[in-house]
């Protein structure tokens, strides 16, 4: 039998890294963090049970993948599609990535606002730098050294986990 | 210069895939945990480990009170032994083999469940000579109404009657209480008990109170009257020519008829006593 505190203290270790898990399913973070808090009660309520599980991290896995499954039998056929092109990694490599990504999500947390804000405006949300520069009323430059900065800070993070764990 | 159709690194998939998806305030671990803790029950249902505890429990608390049942009806349930002597002495042996002569209208009981376990108890009415073993890890003890004697390997005598208690030691030591008071006995000591507590006690008493299971009489230089008195309570009869002199006897009279031992004080006192019936 598990104590709450013990509980808690592998919600804090897996909540990102499965929802970067998940997020590959959804695509959608609200989906993804639905689905993972889901999959942490129902493993509770197992736990209390009694039912004896070896490996928590691996059982909650399992679990979300399931559970984003389900998710996406309504949209099936296109999922498929792009999931068949490329080559789905090994389940370790998809537990690896996911903390790759969850180190990554924690790192443009801590950006700066202003170079937060300039990323986010090129990488996710498509703009030109022209366009960032215009709509922030600052040069092109500094969008540049902005994005590079972040970059910069970034790419660091993803190469400290590769080598962390690969070295 | 990088090509463009270079395939991604892993470190650089990643970087594209979490740019595209982040959102501000999202992925909050502490909120995402503030949310789910109301949802952790924990008396969702009674898991099956539990049920075997709970049932565990309730079984010891069952065999305890059954246990507990037991030593309590064993501690009211008696199962006594009633001894009564008629017209004759009647002589018994208790479990312990200790030796008891009962007088003739006494009787004696004892708890044949318990006598033994810690204690070695017998009440008694009426009159009682008592040989008892010597067992040091039970004490033997005689309880009438008024007294309690407590016994370590002794022979001695017990007369109780309602108001008061009796007792007379032939050999050992033995302790006489009554709820106020107790005083330790040895050989040739008589003590009474009353009913308001107080204990007399006598020094060198005459063996003679024991003649009825003994049949053995011991005179010293004993006033005539004394002889007589004795005989008389101890032979149920009345005796006549009692001369006015004062005359002393000295002799033994050991398992002997009344008439043979009257016989023998009229020749050694040059009296003319006689039985009356």
């Amino acid at each position: 039998m598990i104590s709450i505190a013990e509980f808690e203290t592998s919600f804090r270790c897996y909540y990102r890294p499965l929802t970067m898990y998940a997020l590959r399913y959804t695509e959608n973070i609200d989906d993804a963090e639905d689905i993972v808090q889901q999959a942490f009660i129902d493993t509770w309520d197992k736990l209390n049970e009694g039912k004896n599980i070896c490996s928590l991290k691996a059982y909650l896995y399992r679990t979300v993948r399931n559970n984003c499954l389900d998710y996406r039998t309504p949209h099936a056929e296109e999922a498929c599609e792009e999931n068949c092109k490329e080559q789905e990694p090994s389940e370790e490599e998809q537990i690896v990535r996911s903390e790759r990504d969850a180190q990554l999500w924690t790192a443009i947390d801590r950006l700066p606002q202003k170079r937060k804000q300039i990323f986010l405006l090129a990488k996710r949300d498509g703009l030109s730098y022209q366009e960032i520069a215009e709509e922030l009323n600052i040069s092109i430059k500094t969008v540049e050294n902005q994005i590079a900065a972040a970059l910069k800070t970034l790419r660091n993070t993803a190469i400290r986990i590769y080598l962390f764990f690969f070295s | 210069m990088k090509n463009q159709h270079d395939p991604l690194t892993p470190e650089e998939e990643s970087l594209r895939f979490v740019s595209r998806f982040y959102r501000e305030n999202k992925n909050n671990t502490s909120e995402a945990w503030k949310k789910i803790l109301p949802h952790l029950r924990r008396d969702r249902k009674t898991s099956r480990r539990m049920w075997i505890y709970r049932t565990v429990a309730a079984a010891a608390v069952f065999a305890g009170i059954l246990i507990g049942m037991t030593y309590y009806w064993n501690r009211l349930h008696t199962d006594w032994v009633i001894v009564t002597a008629d017209a004759k002495p009647r002589e018994l042996f208790l479990p312990d083999q200790s030796n008891i002569t009962l007088s003739p209208g006494s009787s004696l009981r004892y708890d044949r469940l318990c006598f033994g376990k810690d204690e070695r108890r017998v009440e008694l009415s009426g009159k009682a000579y008592f040989a008892v073993h010597h067992e040091a890890d039970h004490p033997f003890r005689v309880a009438t109404p008024t007294v309690t004697i407590q016994v370590l390997g002794t022979q001695f005598q017990v007369e109780a009657a309602t108001d008061s208690t009796t007792a007379f030691v032939a050999s050992g030591k033995v302790r006489f209480s009554t709820g106020k008071s107790y005083c330790d006995l040895t050989a040739d000591m008589r003590a009474v008990g009353q009913k308001d507590g107080n204990i007399r006690v006598t020094k060198a008493a005459s063996r003679n109170e024991l003649a009825w299971k003994t049949h053995r009489l011991t005179y010293r230089h004993t006033p005539l009257r004394q002889v007589v008195d004795e005989l008389e309570k101890l032979y149920g009869c009345s005796i006549t020519g009692i001369p006015e002199e004062e005359l002393f006897l000295t002799s033994d009279f050991n398992e002997m008829q009344l008439t043979d031992i009257i016989h023998i004080i009229n020749q050694t006192l040059d009296t003319h006593l006689s039985v009356e019936p």
